[in-house]
């Protein structure tokens, strides 16, 4: 009988890694970028104010 | 023949080969392909080239070079399904490399001789041949590797679509810095790189990619002696699929969720701006679109994995039912986590759409032909992206014609959102299995 040669599964391992090293970077971006939405402060809408010395 | 490697008899898998390979060169198309979700950062770089004359290019000249890639990807998986479900995957995502990064070559040459044209049919028609291609060339393989979790299979890789704007916007702003740096052709040398780095990056999926041995499913499985009434056990060739009512309505289901979702995606920055001026300012609606691409990307595996438990119908229910009622309500959200909550799960349900429909139609017409099908159906896809911007564009320069605020049109636009996805939750309710008038004679899933 044939004997049948299953796949490592490090080359599974391997081939997984491939695609998930630059998805991650992608993702590690995109959180970076996403953080910004909690992280940045308010635009001037303190601008539209007269400021302070004005008066 | 020099090229009889590519042959469906060559990549057919030797017994003992693990299905789990093939999620990853699956994937290797998508990520590389998902960067057309990217070409904006291009936009301003492109806009700032000057021609031998002086000449500049403008916004409307520039947009039409992601307008036509779209087109074209539409185009390609209409035309070249069945040719693809002929060859095997293998040969298709190869064509689909060569076009994708080759598109980027000649594209690279138009940025340098200043040609608009050269541009539009490097990036737009060759690369978006090579996006049609390799869009749908993994979807049937997927589908016979994993006869129990077709949705959890093709989730993964459409997911990888929506992941590759996430490589493809940082990668390509690095390296326009670099070769700014370096005193390089910024446009060209950017191309060029990109190109090259995409070939190599889809061509470990060529060579990874494998088709199932006649008669081959997964150790232990079989079957279920009792499944939905739409899921069928026959086939439908893709001739006569395209001329179903079921076609008709799935058509009608794709292109109602993608423009849904377009509304919101295509005015995110800004809408966020003009509903929570003096609160988000540029930089955090930049985190917002940041955080509606990770839901779009998530939500594609989410949804298609779930659609494998409670079925695509009920699926595609919650994405119409729920997102109605969430876009009617959305703009009298005034807190920003309620609104961007709300939207992360719209932009979730949006990619969930896009995930859903090839197990969708596996169930309906079987897996004979369903990557040629999926081609024909991706035409609501094309279609959506024209008619989303149009729409939304449209209200917000009437409303500015008008003299009125930007602010005022978004409960305009994303009311028509709802109605168009109560449109589609209609469509979702017609569909019924297919006639067996319809079915192949000699062929069984």
């Amino acid at each position: 009988m044939p004997e049948t040669r299953t796949t490592s599964p490090l080359l599974i391992a391997a081939a997984w890694l491939i695609v998930s090293i630059p998805a991650a970077w992608g993702v590690y971006n995109t959180v970076l970028n996403a953080k910004k939405l909690f992280l940045a402060r308010p635009p001037a809408a303190t601008v539209s104010r007269p400021p302070a010395v004005a008066k | 023949m020099a090229l009889s490697f590519l042959d469906r008899e060559r990549s057919v898998a030797s017994p003992g080969f693990s299905r789990w390979l093939v999620p990853p060169a699956a994937l290797a198309i998508h990520l590389s392909i998902g960067q057309a979700y990217a070409f904006s950062v291009f936009k301003n770089p492109l806009l700032a080239l000057h021609g031998a004359n002086g000449a500049l290019w403008n916004l409307k000249e520039v947009g039409y070079i992601f307008s036509i890639a779209i087109a074209f990807l539409g185009i390609s998986a209409a035309l070249f399904g069945a040719w693809l479900e002929r060859v095997g995957p293998r040969r298709a995502m190869f064509y689909a490399a060569l076009c994708f990064g080759s598109g980027f070559y000649v594209a690279a040459l138009g940025a340098q001789l200043h040609s608009l044209a050269l541009i539009y049919l490097g990036y737009g028609v060759i690369g978006g041949v090579g996006l049609g291609l390799g869009y749908i060339s993994p979807v049937s393989t997927l589908i016979k590797w994993f006869p129990d979790r077709p949705g959890l299979a093709t989730g993964l890789a459409i997911m990888g679509f929506g992941g590759g704007a996430m490589i493809g916007g940082p990668l390509a702003t690095n390296l326009m810095t670099w070769f700014k740096a370096h005193g390089d052709a910024v446009i060209p040398m950017t191309f060029i790189t990109m190109g090259t780095l995409y070939l190599i990056f889809m061509m470990f999926g060529v060579f990874t990619i494998r088709v199932p041995a006649p008669g081959w499913a997964p150790a232990g499985w079989t079957p279920a002696a009792k499944q939905s009434a739409l899921i069928s056990a026959h086939n439908v060739n893709v001739a006569t699929a395209w001329k179903t009512p079921q076609f008709f309505l799935l058509w009608i289901v794709l292109c109602t969720n993608v423009t849904a979702g377009i509304g919101i995606l295509e005015q995110a920055s800004p809408m966020i701006q003009d509903l929570f001026k003096g609160t988000i300012g540029p930089a955090a609606a930049v985190g917002f679109v940041g955080l509606l691409s990770l839901f779009n990307m998530a939500g594609r595996f989410f949804w298609a994995s779930v659609s494998d438990y409670i079925g695509r119908k009920a699926t595609y229910f919650c994405f119409f039912a729920i997102g109605a009622v969430l876009y009617f309500l959305l703009p009298s959200l005034h807190t920003v986590v309620a609104f961007v909550g709300v939207a992360c799960l719209l932009l979730s349900m949006y990619g969930g759409g896009f995930a859903t429909i090839p197990a969708y139609l596996k169930d309906l017409f079987g897996g004979f032909n369903v990557s040629a099908i999926h081609g024909r159906l991706l035409t609501a896809w094309s279609t959506a992206g024209i008619v989303g911007p149009l729409l939304v564009n449209g209200i917000l320069d009437h409303y500015v014609a008008t003299g009125r605020p930007k602010a005022q049109a978004y409960p305009t636009i994303l009311h028509i959102m709802s109605a168009l996805l109560v449109v589609g939750l209609m469509a979702n309710l017609l569909v019924r299995p297919v006639a067996a008038r319809f079915w192949m004679k000699d062929q069984t899933a």
